[in-house]
């Protein structure tokens, strides 16, 4: 038997060494294949099947290059023990933490172009974006009652669907991943904000307030900075700063929310409340098709709030509450009561701030395309109608908004890849480095570009907070169906978060689409996570058999003609043909390996 | 034989009799299945169950026939994600007027009826994958079947 197992680590080592190679190849015809796609503008079938064929190449050369150290020792997924949280949060740090998720850095963006677009329309769609939200937190403070009544630790609104309909449900996968994907889009988005500011809009405005040009490369250098050491302190040291994180969060909301009432006064005294024309977009046709669609586009303001919910663990059972227990002495609120206050308070106080911000920006009447001419047109307008002075403190405010959202979106990002691997879709090392993934993924989404990563947030997170919503008619009964009258709001919230999603249909079409692909592609994965290692691998035979079949039925090579392999420095002038045998050598590998698993080392119960 | 096979097969044959007892009485009592799911198939006493378990760990088919039908399906399913892909692909990069549409599609016959190099090779995998998907769709009725039975959906004998 000792020898068999050295012949079969042999063979599995082979097998490994051989995935490798076909990965390595994949991912050179993929990247070739995708860079021809770019040149040649369009799309055509035999495309998408060469494409399909290097994805499924470079899976089987994955599940090949894992073979060997997945063979070799027996693999125990046990759920990873969660550490211990010691509660500090009360009232004011949540509800700050939760105001400042909520209010961030596309503010100084979304609302000046929508307002001057939309006008009165914009303000209905503010405010219907806040309803929406607000609805979906009153849902989570419910289900919040109903799941810690049922003994159950929610953390995250995702934790309601997996609460209710179990862990390793479809429905919990796809309402996880969909809420990681928003949160990452977000998180690229504010980088890439941040990234703008720091680049092209900052120095411009400290060398206008005066600054020399060595003042000014050294504050950006400060600004730098104390950006990587608040993330650093936020995703490596986060329990140990945890006070020191709910104290500067607190803080920073603070004045945020100071500076950016004074600012949005500031704007409407300059021009004396001037609301000319505040109305004329009610007479355009189609103005509740630009409603519902500026819903969805600025849902994105609203949904942070959220944010609230991963801090269950961190905060104490009873809480005084700022002012009202200085007014009443001895005034205090249990953990379930603050938790739903602070969670609606926080969507209504985003609400007057972005409500009062778009109205003083309106009466400015700006020109349009001045705006779209500007990086940051909330920096632009503060320095033409406000000064340099208030134009350098809104860049402080814009600064301040994007700690405040790149980095707990970031954090939420990783927790819910983090609560992927303690319900088993992950292995846990892959859980433990769920910030490397997230940061990688952010740095990929970028190249997607501002309009992309806003309509992609505000789909994804739609589609994952209506899930959300549905979770209060599941932990009620289990099902969906039949319909009771106890479950209006959450099926009523769930159409609405629905219907939201799919206007931004009439926004990108190419979000939506993407975005369906994407939902696609995570029951795809969450079926694949279902097959089992060995079912995988007999996914991947039967896939790339039927690739075959249809490459072979194709004049190739069409398209890509030859495939240059650096370090190498060889050309290979037929890919796809090379390809063709590569899925067809990867299939036999795979069928091997099936072999090895079930008939010589007994790993199933099929040949026993 | 010892006694315990003794009794295990007394005990075996009286049910085997009830068994045919209670068929005869079944085709003139509509009754009698609603009965049996709520005695047997329903019940709640641990001993019932575990007779129960004991009855359907039989498969309807063999092992090798849910591996055949098994592989159906992902051949199946490989089939319905290329196809879903190739026939996505033109919404994602936007080919929206019927010109582009048509020529899209067009061009998938046009590679089909285009006899490549590799054409044996489609000969072959065609032939293969044909002859896997008639085999599986055996076992894959086989399953149905016994679906439909376990959803209730066979006429009963006695049934109007």
């Amino acid at each position: 038997m000792g020898q068999n197992r050295g012949l079969v680590f042999a063979l599995k080592f082979i097998l490994g060494i051989v995935g490798i190679l076909l990965l390595l190849y994949s991912i050179l015809y993929i990247r070739n294949q995708l860079s021809y796609l770019i040149i040649k503008g369009g799309l055509s079938y035999s495309d998408i099947v060469t494409l399909i064929g290097g994805i499924a190449c470079l899976l089987s050369g994955i599940a090949l290059s894992v073979l060997l150290p997945e063979s070799l020792r027996v693999k125990s997924w046990r759920p990873a023990r969660r550490a211990v949280p010691k509660p500090i949060y009360g009232f004011g740090t949540v509800l700050a933490i939760g105001i400042g998720a909520t209010m961030g850095s596309p503010l100084f963006i979304l609302i000046p172009f929508n307002v001057v677009e939309y006008s009165f329309v914009s303000i209905l769609s503010l405010i219907a974006a806040a309803l929406l939200t607000f609805l979906v937190a009153k849902l989570y403070a419910d289900m919040n009652t109903i799941a810690i009544a049922a003994g159950k630790n929610p953390v995250g609104g995702p934790s309601f669907v997996s609460i209710a309909v179990g862990s390793r449900s479809v429905r919990y996968f796809i309402t996880r991943v969909s809420n990681w994907l928003a949160n990452t889009t977000l998180a690229a988005y504010s980088a890439l904000l941040f990234v703008l500011f720091d680049l092209r809009v900052l120095p411009g405005i400290l060398s206008k307030a005066g600054f020399s040009s060595f003042q000014t490369q050294v504050i950006v250098y400060i600004v730098d900075a104390s950006f990587a050491v608040w993330f650093l302190i936020n995703t490596v040291f986060e329990r140990r700063f945890l006070r020191l994180i709910g104290v500067v969060q607190t803080f920073l909301t603070l004045i945020m929310v100071i500076i950016l009432f004074y600012q949005s006064y500031l704007f409407g005294s300059v021009s004396s409340w001037n609301f000319s024309g505040f109305f004329s977009s009610l007479g355009a046709a189609g103005w509740p098709i630009a409603l519902l669609v500026n819903t969805a586009y600025l849902f994105l303001l609203f949904f942070g709030f959220q944010e609230i919910q991963s801090l269950y663990n961190d905060s104490v059972d009873r809480s005084s509450v700022p002012i009202i227990s200085q007014l009443k002495s001895g005034y205090s609120m249990g953990k379930m009561s603050y938790f739903r206050v602070t969670m609606l308070a926080s969507v209504l106080v985003a609400l007057a701030i972005n409500v009062f911000y778009a109205l003083s920006i309106f009466s400015l009447h700006p020109d349009l395309s001045s705006l779209h001419g500007a990086a940051i047109p909330g920096l632009y307008l503060a320095g033409e109608y406000l000064g340099n002075t208030q134009q350098l403190i809104t860049a402080l405010v814009f600064l301040i908004a994007t700690f405040t959202t790149f980095v707990p979106t970031f954090m939420a990002a990783s927790r819910h890849l983090g609560s992927l691997a303690e319900d088993g879709f992950l292995p846990h090392s892959l859980g433990r480095l769920s910030w490397v993934f997230t940061l990688v993924s952010i740095a990929v989404l970028v190249v997607g570009g501002q309009d992309f990563l806003v309509n992609i947030t505000d789909f994804m997170m739609l589609i994952s907070l209506g899930l959300v919503a549905l979770a209060a008619t599941w932990l009620r009964k289990g099902k969906t169906f039949p319909l009771q009258r106890a479950d209006f709001l959450s099926v009523f919230t769930w159409l609405l978060c629905f219907i939201s999603a799919g206007a931004v249909y009439l926004i990108e079409p190419s979000v939506v689409i993407l975005g369906v692909a994407a939902l696609f592609f995570v029951h795809l994965i969450y079926d694949l996570i279902e097959l089992g290692v060995l079912g995988v691998q007999m996914m991947l035979v039967s896939m790339n058999s039927i690739i075959i079949l249809a490459l072979s039925t194709l004049n190739v090579p069409s398209g890509l003609s030859s495939l240059y392999v650096p370090i190498i420095s060889i050309t290979i002038v037929h890919p796809n043909y090379l390809m063709l045998y590569a899925l067809a050598v990867a299939a036999a590998l795979l069928l091997v390996n099936l072999f090895t698993d079930v008939k010589l080392l007994h790993r199933t119960s099929f040949a026993r | 034989m010892s006694g315990e096979d003794n009794a295990s097969e007394r005990l075996a044959n009286q049910i085997l009799l009830d068994i045919k007892a209670f068929m005869i009485v079944q085709e003139s009592d509509m009754k009698a299945k609603h009965t049996i799911d709520r005695l047997i198939l329903e019940s709640h006493d641990e001993y019932v169950n575990r007779f129960v378990g004991l009855l359907s760990k039989k498969r309807s088919i063999s092992r090798r026939g849910h591996v055949l039908a098994a592989v159906g399906e992902l051949l199946l399913s490989s089939f319905l994600i290329i196809g879903g892909f190739v026939l996505l692909a033109p919404s994602i990069v936007g080919l929206n007027t019927p010109e582009q549409l048509y020529n899209y599609f067009i061009q998938i016959l046009a590679y089909l009826t285009s006899n490549g190099p590799l054409f044996p090779f489609a000969r072959i995998m065609g032939f293969a994958i044909a002859a896997l998907l008639l085999l599986a769709a055996v076992f894959t009725l086989r399953l149905a079947a016994s679906s439909i039975e376990e959803a209730g959906l066979m006429v009963q004998p006695g049934g109007e």
